[in-house]
């Protein structure tokens, strides 16, 4: 997870197409094709759709951030992307773990049919917060 | 704002028992002074007041013949029927909180503060009070800065990887106060350092106040120079300007808290933000206004409506400092 976090980090930060192109050479090189096609996956452009409503996510993370509802608004607001703020308001608690994507993603994905049905907290795991089906993709502490 | 203390004006924050106003605008008899920055220090005032080693730094902006007495930190001097003392805020060198006694009432002015570690101030002192009027520029809690060490190492990890590609590092920092704190982090083994003139003067007053830096080139107008794998530190103003075009190839970052969000990075089309501010972050203000302990307090510059409803919806006796100026992004 680490290392896609830093993947997807380092293209963010790139301007020049080729730099791109490098840099996910040298990742496919090195991840393992598990994680090698989700990572394809979620760089098509593909997002887990609608998990979780936007309000709904809001509300976990004042929960889990112990801060007002309305100020989780205020933030979003100002920060634009709701994975963002989850991911500056939340922060991440994983320390130096990292799972490997498939895991984490397969993990995730059970959570979030958990949580569907049961209105349990798929977000906030051992690994981080994921919120892939956002805009964004992923903000990760890493 | 109008009590037996302070009250604001046009002009600015205005102590009516000392006949002073506070970082005033336009011009006054005695402006009291908490920092050099433009936006708190301006010229056209007759006299000014402010801390021994804001005293340099504020020559720099206004003039060397502009009227400027100068105490020391913690020192109380009377003006008419005020006891006025300057205690330091960790914003740049030399900035202070401003102290004002009147007849036992006692109001603290922050100007612009940090109270996070910065090895190129003077630290952080919390004054205790009865009203405490607080910046807010960063009042949301998105914003929490992490410790400058790993900033540092953020800036020099970013130089060192420019530099082995063989290109320039321009690093955009405003020229008061944050050079001078990326300047201090800086690992000259790297490369040469070089910066824009804007930035040069302060360096020796910095450095006669104990700061230490690596080895710094003035960059000079009209002359060539080849940058090579040096990194420059510029003000974010020439950002735009001709004097960056000279740096086309080189890769572009910026210095500052409003980096925390990447929307904010990207619409400068910056290749790096380094998230490094001379502002309280969200807890940095929290901890400060409360261990304050002042009765009443007032919030201003930046968006203070955030800040104002929580710490109201904890019982706190807050609110936005109405009529006061709201600040851009200028000099954070």
């Amino acid at each position: 997870m680490k290392k896609f976090a830093a993947l997807f980090h380092d293209l963010d930060s790139m301007t020049k197409t080729n730099d791109r192109l490098d840099r996910l050479v040298t990742y496919f090189e090195n991840a393992c094709h598990e994680d090698s096609i989700w990572v394809c996956w979620f760089l098509a452009g593909n997002r887990i759709k609608g998990a979780i409503k936007t309000g709904e996510l809001r509300s976990f993370l004042s929960e889990k951030v112990n801060l007002p509802l309305w100020l989780i608004e205020e933030c979003h607001d100002r920060v634009g992307d709701l994975a963002e703020t989850v991911s500056l308001l939340a922060g991440s608690d994983s320390g130096n773990k990292s799972l490997g994507l498939i895991k984490s993603f397969g993990n995730f994905s059970s959570l979030c049919v958990r949580w569907t049905r049961k209105k349990g907290k798929p977000l906030f795991t051992e690994h981080g917060i994921i919120c892939p089906w956002m805009k964004c993709c992923l903000f990760i502490s890493f | 704002l109008k009590n037996e203390v302070l009250e604001l004006r046009k002009q600015g924050l205005y102590c009516p028992a000392g006949d002073f106003f506070i970082d005033p605008r336009g011009q006054v008899n005695r402006a009291v002074i908490t920092h050099a920055h433009s936006d708190h220090g301006r010229s056209g005032h007759n006299s000014y007041l402010c801390s021994d080693t804001c005293k340099s730094l504020l020559q720099i902006r206004i003039g060397q013949d502009s009227n400027i007495e100068s105490l020391p930190f913690g020192e109380k001097t009377n003006i008419g029927g005020a006891v006025v003392s300057f205690h330091p805020a960790g914003h740049i060198l030399g900035s202070a909180q401003v102290r004002v006694e009147v007849k036992g009432q006692v109001w603290v002015v922050s100007g612009d503060y940090k109270p996070q570690h910065d090895q190129t101030c003077e630290p952080f002192e919390l004054v205790k009070c009865h009203g405490y009027i607080s910046e807010c520029t960063f009042g949301l809690p998105v914003y929490r800065w992490q410790p400058e060490q790993i900033i540092h190492q953020q800036i020099n990890q970013w130089w060192k990887e420019n530099a082995e590609e063989g290109r320039t590092s321009l690093l955009f920092a405003y020229s008061l106060g944050k050079a001078q704190r990326v300047l201090a982090g800086l690992n000259s083994e790297v490369g040469p350092i070089y910066v824009h003139s804007a930035v040069y003067p302060f360096l020796e007053h910095y450095e006669k106040a104990g700061a230490k830096f690596p080895l710094v080139a003035k960059i000079e107008r009209g002359q060539e120079y080849d940058f090579g794998q040096a990194m420059v530190i510029a003000p974010p103003a020439v950002e735009d300007s001709t004097w960056t075009r000279k740096f086309r190839s080189a890769r572009k970052a910026f210095a500052s808290g409003w980096m925390a969000v990447r929307g904010a990075r990207r619409r400068r089309n910056l290749d790096r933000g380094f998230i490094l501010s001379d502002h309280a972050d969200w807890d940095g203000l929290l901890e400060v206004i409360k261990g304050t302990e002042a009765e009443e307090i007032k919030v201003t510059h930046g968006n203070g409506d955030a800040l104002t409803r929580y710490l109201q919806e904890q019982g706190y006796n807050c609110s936005v400092l109405e009529g006061a100026q709201i600040r851009g992004e200028e000099e954070e």
